[in-house]
């Protein structure tokens, strides 16, 4: 079963963040949680949510990454570097898949890797994101990326993961009510 | 659902309709929160209902 490394930097949109690791493991995904220091880390809203692994420990050797949104955790991993280098070794490589949603996407216009693929982010971002295709829709999945608009949008954009690595999520939108909720 | 003092919700996708029932319940505005969640993206406006 595929690996997905989510990365928590400091000010990490909760919900964008815990519910998209709910979803996967749901799913059967190996889904960890990277922070950037030891210990818990405050989220946007000051929840404090304790990583199991401290970047970059063995994240190369993940399936997927996934960048939430938050302010300012998306700014906080685009102005990291070493995301960014994350970033583009894993554009470089066949099967690797690259995710983020929200504020998150700005890290991947960071590392240059959106140029002609279809994306989507949060309300307005389609100018954050130059030289990519923006779609107005709730979750896009184009080449190696899967992009997704905001806080209440983890749902579609972790099935659209899942998806990606080769899960059939239909079950799952059942078991989570998500149909039951009017989830598209 | 709210009946009387009681609020109440399904599963853990109608978190988002329960965490907005309960704004309005305190006098809060979750439609304005509704709109910056981009939650209408996702999930239809009557929440299944």
């Amino acid at each position: 079963m595929a690996s997905v490394a989510v990365l928590m930097a400091e000010g990490f949109e909760e919900g964008e963040t815990v519910t998209v690791v709910d979803i996967l493991r749901r799913a059967g995904l190996t889904c960890d949680l990277f922070a950037f220091t030891e210990g818990p880390v405050m989220g946007m809203h000051g929840m404090y949510v304790h990583p199991d692994k401290v970047f970059p420990s063995d994240v190369k050797s993940y399936d997927a990454i996934v960048l939430p949104g938050g302010r300012p955790g998306g700014q906080n991993l685009r102005e990291n570097p070493a995301v960014i280098d994350l970033i583009r070794e894993f554009d470089a490589q066949d099967g690797k898949l690259i995710a983020a949603m929200c504020s998150g996407v700005i890290a991947l216009a960071q590392a240059g890797v959106v140029a002609g693929k279809k994306v989507t982010g949060y309300t307005g971002y389609a100018k954050k994101l130059p030289g990519a295709v923006f779609l107005d829709e709730v979750a896009v999945a184009d080449h190696n990326l899967v992009t997704s608009q905001g806080p209440a949008t983890p749902y579609p954009f972790a099935y659209k993961i899942a998806e990606a690595l080769g899960v059939d999520t239909s079950a799952l939108r059942q078991r989570m009510l998500y149909t039951l909720a009017g989830g598209k | 659902m709210r009946d009387g003092t009681l609020i109440t919700s399904r599963g853990p996708a109608t978190a988002y309709a329960f965490g907005y029932a309960l704004v309005d319940a305190m006098g809060g505005d979750s439609l304005a929160v509704k709109n910056r969640m981009v939650y209408f993206s996702a999930f239809e406006e009557d929440g299944g209902n």
